[in-house]
């Protein structure tokens, strides 16, 4: 997978360099908007990371453009500026993915995934781990054979999990999902969730499934 | 011409013009005496008493001069204090909101028409400090983010780092959680600058009030388990207002994790959302340990938390109500924080009803 990064920030670049390179993604860099659009569109990339505010040419006008000319590699923008504002027009320019900093690199990666996922496999209809089964559309969940009921809410938030195939989720990935929050809502609901969920899916089975992992957010995995 | 000179001016022109009558008058009486001795010899001097003629003399020339000075003066006193009344009025209307519209000026160079000139800049100066202070925090909290986020990364590669010793992981899970701490709290202040600076979204779409308030008993029911909080929705109406669905939900949570925060065990949170013509009013009450008298009025201020032998245990930021609030306003609507009987807090949300 060969990601192209735009980004002037050099610390920040080297971050999300590093970060990408260490999950096997091949890293290609540039630092303002003008060589990013020419690179984008005179190679063949798997996704874009676009930072918005870039010397040159800004990070909108970088996707407008690319889009203009018919490209549809997804791209991921990144800002420091306002969140809601800045994600519609982000998104209108024609971007795929908005993430406003400051982000945890397992958040961007997490989305990173899912956007490359869209681009190739359908979603499955049942998602599995152990003897766990979820079904994406009746939302019907067994553990061993044995039916659970699962809240809305719940279900949401282990079709989150499992859709993470083992990898950390943010506390804040899971608000954006379950609740839909674009907002730090200041409150320990997605521990108390958490909890909820453990105490349904996880009580009286071995292995345990869902894990903390301290400062970082929760994974649904065999071993730690 | 100054106010000074104005009166100046008004006094000696009435005492010169009452002078004037004055030493006319008596020129006539001293003719009309001397004539009449003239002709009559000192008997019909005689008859003229000098005590009338003093006192003719101080009704006709000094009277319309005493009118003058009162009704005239106190119609130009009038005048002159008007632009003070202007002032003060202008004075009583002047908000951190409207330091940008200057105070009307009479213009004709008086102390008063520089006075305004002068409380004008004074404005202008006081906005302009005002606006650098906004923009400061918004700026702040604009360039924390970029290196959070380099901190928090290189935290995280850290941890995923399998030659990092793993006495020092427990070190760097604290400084992530600190992290997100800080994230969270600039954030928050970004949120409140852009507020301050009027530039929160104003509210688009009809929001079903009565969805989010039952999705937030659902919410609270779990937050508030682990302290066997009972929690009850008195009224549920069906409510539309006009706002922002995201904005409001926010504005709920706040409310209710509130509630819960700063409530004890076997306590109670209880809702109830009601419309009128007018208003949509969403109230929300908890048992709990009341804010002391002293902070009651302080309750929307940032960063303010009840008192040390309470707050100790509470976490937050202490920014949530003043957000809150920011998130009223902007939708027009109030927010009104009360103590009732029973040392309860109650929080009351008053937005204008949508059609």
């Amino acid at each position: 997978m060969h990601v192209l990064i735009v980004e002037d920030d050099p610390k920040t670049a080297a971050l999300l360099t590093s970060a990408l390179r260490q999950e096997e993604f091949e890293v290609s860099l540039v630092a303002d908007g003008e060589s990013g659009l020419q690179r984008a569109l005179g190679e063949v990339f798997d996704a874009l990371l676009v930072d918005i505010m870039l010397p040159k040419r800004n990070g909108l006008s970088l996707v407008r453009e690319l889009r203009h000319q018919g490209r549809t590699t997804p791209v991921i923008m990144l800002s420091a500026r306002g969140e809601v504002e800045q994600r519609v027009e982000g998104l209108n320019a024609g971007a795929d993915d908005y993430l406003p900093k400051p982000f945890a690199m397992s958040e961007l990666l997490a989305r990173l995934r899912s956007l490359l996922r869209r681009n190739v496999v359908h979603k499955a209809a049942v998602l599995a781990l152990a003897d766990l089964t979820y079904d994406v559309g009746t939302r019907e969940t067994r553990r061993a054979g044995k039916r659970i009921e699962l809240s809305s809410r719940e279900s949401l938030l282990l079709e989150c999990l499992l859709r993470a195939e083992g990898r950390v989720v943010s506390r804040r990935d899971i608000i954006v999902s379950v609740w839909e929050y674009d907002f730090d809502p200041g409150t320990n609901l997605v521990d108390v969730y958490v909890r909820r969920l453990r105490e349904k899916i996880d009580r009286d089975h071995t292995p345990t499934l869902i894990q903390t992992v301290r400062g970082l957010g929760y994974a649904l995995r065999l071993q730690p | 011409m100054t106010l000074r000179r104005r009166i100046l001016f008004y006094y000696a022109a009435t005492l010169s013009v009452s002078l004037v009558i004055v030493a006319f008058w008596s020129w006539f009486e001293f003719n009309e005496q001397r004539d009449a001795a003239l002709r009559g010899g000192a008997e019909a001097a005689l008859k003229h008493n000098p005590l009338v003629e003093t006192v003719e003399i101080i009704l006709l020339g000094g009277l319309p001069a005493l009118l003058l000075g009162i009704i005239g003066g106190s119609l130009l006193m009038r005048r002159a204090l008007r632009p003070i009344e202007e002032l003060t009025e202008a004075l009583e209307k002047t908000t951190a909101s409207n330091l940008a519209e200057p105070v009307a000026r009479s213009g004709n160079g008086d102390e008063l028409d520089r006075m305004s000139a002068v409380f004008n800049g004074m404005k202008e100066r006081l906005g302009t400090s005002f606006t650098q202070a906004r923009e400061f925090t918004l700026h702040a909290s604009h360039e924390l983010k970029t290196p959070l986020t380099i901190l928090h990364g290189t935290l995280e590669q850290m941890m995923g780092d399998t030659t990092t010793p793993t006495a020092h992981r427990e070190r760097i899970t604290s400084m992530l959680e600190e992290v997100q701490r800080l994230s969270s709290i600039v954030g928050q202040l970004a949120f409140l600058a852009k507020a301050d600076a009027g530039l929160l979204e104003t509210p688009h779409g009809t929001v079903a009030l009565h969805d989010l308030v039952r999705d937030l008993v659902e919410d609270l029911t779990l937050l508030s388990a682990a302290q066997n909080i009972s929690i009850t929705l008195d009224a549920c109406q069906s409510t539309h207002v006009n706002g922002d669905r995201m904005r409001l939900r926010q504005l709920l949570l706040i409310l209710g994790d509130n509630a819960v925060k700063h409530n004890h065990k076997y306590g109670s949170i209880t809702l109830a959302l009601h419309q009128d013509e007018a208003h949509v009013t969403f109230r929300i009450t908890n048992t709990g340990p009341a804010l002391p008298p002293d902070l009651r009025s302080r309750v929307f201020e940032r960063f303010l938390r009840g008192d040390a032998s309470h707050s100790s245990t509470v976490e937050g930021s202490g920014l949530g109500l003043s957000i809150a609030e920011s998130i009223a306003k902007s939708h027009r609507g109030t927010l009104v924080f009360e103590v009732i009987e029973g040392d309860r807090t109650q929080l009351t949300l008053s937005l204008p009803s949508g059609h």
